[in-house]
């Protein structure tokens, strides 16, 4: 059996924020020059788990949750309070600068190109930045803008691209140095159907052939849905979830979500735990409370009752399903 | 920082320099205005004084100060605190700090490939309208070494100064204020606007214990043989250390601020 | 009528986003003074070091600094900003944006760029000017001070004239760096009184480029009186550069509208 090796290794991270808590007005501002009142912050209190190589895994939480000071500790930019971080054998804030040469870094929203300058510029630049030597560079480059399909638009400067464009130039750019582990955040933001799709097959793409660690932080469901096995899930500082995705859906799918057509006009009908959520004359869209009924019983009693002409059964969106264990305080499931 | 780091930085920035070729050229050809309006000031004011020397300067040293003065400040300039400001407000910091190398290797390393362009598109010409325009003196080798060497280390005090200026934004975000007020003390304190000798003596005192005139005024004295190259590089150095010392106190500072409020 | 709802709106907005930035509020009006005193720190001196400027005496001067403060304290208020929200919103191949409003584009422009910060700049200048006034026992009540306050809104009108010619060129074309920078570099010339420079260069500061306006007559008026042809013979300049200006910023966005923007 060949064991995967443990690459980030997060044991009891903790971390306290002190802020200074200021009013609104004036005054209030005067009053916080002289007399500051100091409110300290758990961001994160003790959070532990360890990810092996090659695994896509999605950091979820809502904002101010303890996300990004998780992530700030992971690519070496934050120190915490207490606990242990080892990634690569390296400890991230305390050998930075060795430390980031293996990781590579995506914003959705920011770019980290140079914008009046073509993306190619800043590939060469990065060349220089990460020692990469020249026959190496040239390969890998070559690589990813083929697989990309970026071979004209990186010689355009990245203010004269389009999102879907610079997204690909980012992507590129993250991999150059050929990081072992990249941290993706909101990397299909503002994409077209078709730009999302392309972008997460190369994901998987690079993470088979290459081994890539990536850790996802978005709010595109679709996103984790098709890119992490793993979810690990924040709020309040503290990890609510740790584990595979298909398992948060089957515990937490107690809703069961069915979509009726009818031949005939709907009538107002009831039916133990069922709840409508829309209804229009010719269709119907219920949720189940599958602790209350079974689906087989709802779909016999509307067959039964309407001229039923087509039905669909699926499970809610993830969206809720992860909305409501944001929900939790800090309860471990 | 590498050798290898450093020049991909530099040259990153040349580049940049480059697309903004058109205001560079701009500045250059528009900026001498300034020098007419000054020649005529002065022609007014030493005749009705009716001194040759006001102040140790004769009139055509005032011109040839103002040349020089024109050109260290073109080689000088830097707007890092500007880049820091935005930065900080745009959430762009991260960019810098996850380098590996110290952040604010990634703005000097960035501004000297723009320096570099300055001294080829910027500095010479005007060089060029000094000697033929204004009868600018044309030095010895040793002095224009010196000169070359000592405004060299007044780019790098002034990118400090604004580079700590700029270190205000993690705390104050928006410091537009700031840096207009750091514009108009490093002129008027550097020797910008007139030669330091014309101040009241107190004010030339303070003057030497801070590091503006380090800027401009002391590489124009170098050029015009008025201070000796040695003093002049010796104390630049030293302000250099210390503003760079100031300069690793306070960004390590600052990165923990970025990390607590999450800028 | 709606432009001044138009401005007094924006100048709300404009001050609860500087109200975001406390420290930097606060710090942009010490700054603003202090950039403002540096001309008079300099007349003094000069004048300490020398006699001074010819035909001068060193409160002549303040007054002449204090108007000149005072003019672009003006021009900061209500026109400043707009050349920079043209200019702004061409290099981002937005200007339409300003065409799509029920108003007048010029006018709609001037009414969303009013700048407080030009307040703090005239209140520097006025007091600058009214120290020097006091001290050199001026009359209030006479025509010549009359027709200082009108050569100095002639003044702001000038300068208004110039950012509306430079706003029309950046529409025009959008690579203008030389003109704008030029244009910038001449008001250099307004800084010190006019008598300085030789006889070409008054003749062209008067006539056909009349940034002279913005501070050397009025105070010359001020202090020297004036004779009414020749007032006339000033002011004339800076009206036919207005009207440039205005036919200018109409052919721009008749340029802009039929080229499709």
């Amino acid at each position: 059996m060949v064991t995967e090796n443990i690459i980030i290794h997060v044991k009891n991270l903790r971390k306290e924020f002190e802020t200074v808590k200021r009013g609104h007005g004036f005054l209030a501002a005067v009053n916080s020059l002289f007399n500051p009142k100091k409110v300290k912050k758990k961001a994160l209190k003790g959070i532990s788990f360890d990810i092996k190589e090659g695994e896509i895994v999605g950091l979820l939480g809502p904002n101010g949750a303890g996300k990004s000071t998780c992530l700030k500790a992971l690519s070496g930019l934050l120190w915490p309070d207490s606990g242990t971080v080892n990634i690569l054998g390296y400890v991230p804030w305390k050998e930075r600068v060795k430390y980031v040469k293996n990781i590579g870094v995506v914003f959705g929203q920011k770019t980290t190109l140079f914008w009046d300058l073509p993306a190619i510029d800043t590939y060469h630049l990065n060349k220089d930045l990460y020692e990469m030597d020249n026959k190496e560079y040239e390969q890998q480059v070559h690589m990813l803008i083929k697989k990309l399909n970026a071979k004209d638009i990186v010689k355009s400067p990245v203010r004269d691209l389009s999102l879907g464009e610079r997204m690909r130039c980012e992507v590129i750019q993250s991999l150059l140095h050929k990081p072992k582990l990249v941290f993706l955040d909101e990397p299909t933001i503002g994409l077209d159907i078709i730009s999302k799709e392309k972008l997460r097959e190369f994901i998987l793409d690079v993470n088979k052939k290459e081994k890539t660690t990536f850790i996802v932080t978005t709010h595109d469901m679709q996103d984790i849905e098709k890119l992490c096995k793993r979810v690990i899930i924040i709020n309040h500082g503290t990890i609510v979830y740790d584990g595979l995705l298909e398992k948060i859906k089957k515990k937490f799918a107690k809703d069961k979500h069915l979509e009726v057509k009818l031949s005939e006009k709907a009538k107002p009908f009831k039916f133990k735990g069922c709840k409508v959520l829309n209804a229009t004359d010719y269709e119907l869209k219920l949720e189940l409370d599958t602790r209350k009924a079974k689906v087989k019983d709802l779909i016999g009693y509307l067959m039964e009752h309407f001229d039923v002409a087509d039905i669909i059964v699926s499970d809610p969106p993830i969206e809720e399903i992860i909305a409501e264990i944001f929900q939790k305080k800090g309860t471990t499931l | 920082m590498s050798f290898c780091q450093h020049k991909g930085m530099a040259l990153a920035g040349f580049k940049i320099a480059i697309r903004y070729r058109w205001e560079n050229i701009a500045q250059v050809l528009t900026n001498p205005i300034s020098l007419i309006v000054y020649y005529f000031l002065w022609k007014a004011i030493y005749a009705y004084t009716g001194q040759e020397i006001i102040r140790g300067f004769t009139f055509p040293d005032l011109v040839h100060y103002y040349v020089l003065a024109m050109i260290v400040g073109f080689f000088t300039w830097s707007e890092v605190d500007k880049w820091i400001e935005y930065d900080v407000i745009h959430g762009k910091m991260t960019n810098a700090l996850i380098r590996p190398f110290g952040f604010l290797y990634w703005y000097l390393s960035f501004e000297t490939g723009i320096s570099i362009y300055n001294l080829i598109v910027q500095t010479i010409p005007v060089f060029i309208i000094g000697f033929i325009f204004f009868n600018l003196q044309v030095q010895g080798l040793t002095v224009f070494l010196g000169f070359f060497a000592s405004t060299t280390l007044a780019f790098f005090i002034y990118f400090g100064l604004a580079f700590l200026l700029g270190l205000a934004a993690f705390w104050m975000k928006r410091i537009t204020g700031l840096r207009r007020v750091r514009r108009i003390i490093i002129g008027f304190l550097g020797g910008s606007f007139i030669p330091l000798t014309f101040f009241p003596n107190w004010l030339q005192q303070i003057s030497h214990f801070l590091p503006f005139e380090y800027v401009r005024s002391v590489p124009i004295l170098v050029y015009l043989e008025r201070i000796s190259i040695f003093n002049a590089l010796a104390t630049q150095l030293i302000w250099m250390i210390i503003i760079y010392l100031l300069i690793h106190i306070i960004s390590k500072k600052a990165i923990k601020r970025y990390a607590s409020v999450g800028l | 009528m709606k432009y001044l709802k138009l401005a007094t709106r924006s100048i709300q907005i404009h001050l609860n986003k500087e109200f975001a930035y406390k420290a930097d509020f606060i710090t942009k009006i010490i700054s603003t003074m202090i950039a403002d005193f540096v001309g008079p720190l300099l007349a003094i001196i000069i004048y300490n070091t020398t006699i001074g400027i010819p035909g001068w005496t060193l409160h002549e001067f303040l007054l002449f600094q204090g108007t000149l403060i005072m003019v672009l304290g003006l021009t900061k208020i209500f026109i400043l900003s707009m050349f920079w929200h043209v200019y702004e919103a061409v290099e981002e191949g937005q200007f339409h944006k300003y065409l799509l409003k029920p108003y007048n584009s010029l006018l709609f422009l001037m009414a969303i760029s009013i700048d407080w910060q030009g307040i703090v700049e005239f209140t520097v200048g006025a007091l600058i000017a009214s120290y020097a006034m006091s001290y050199l026992n001026i009359n209030f009540i006479s025509f010549g001070f009359l027709f200082y306050i009108i050569l100095i809104l002639l003044g702001v009108l000038f300068h208004a004239a110039i950012y509306t010619m430079i706003s029309a060129g950046s529409i025009i074309a959008v690579k203008n760096e030389a003109l704008l920078h030029l244009f910038f570099k001449l008001t250099d010339f307004a800084r010190w009184p006019l008598t300085v420079f030789g006889i070409g260069f008054q003749i062209f500061l008067t006539f056909f480029f009349p940034i002279a306006v913005s501070a050397f007559y009025p105070v010359d008026v001020l202090l020297r009186g004036v004779s009414i042809p020749w007032l006339i013979a000033i002011i004339l300049p800076v009206l036919a550069a207005f009207g440039i200006s205005i036919w200018m910023w109409s052919y721009a966005i008749k340029k802009h509208t039929s080229a499709g923007g």
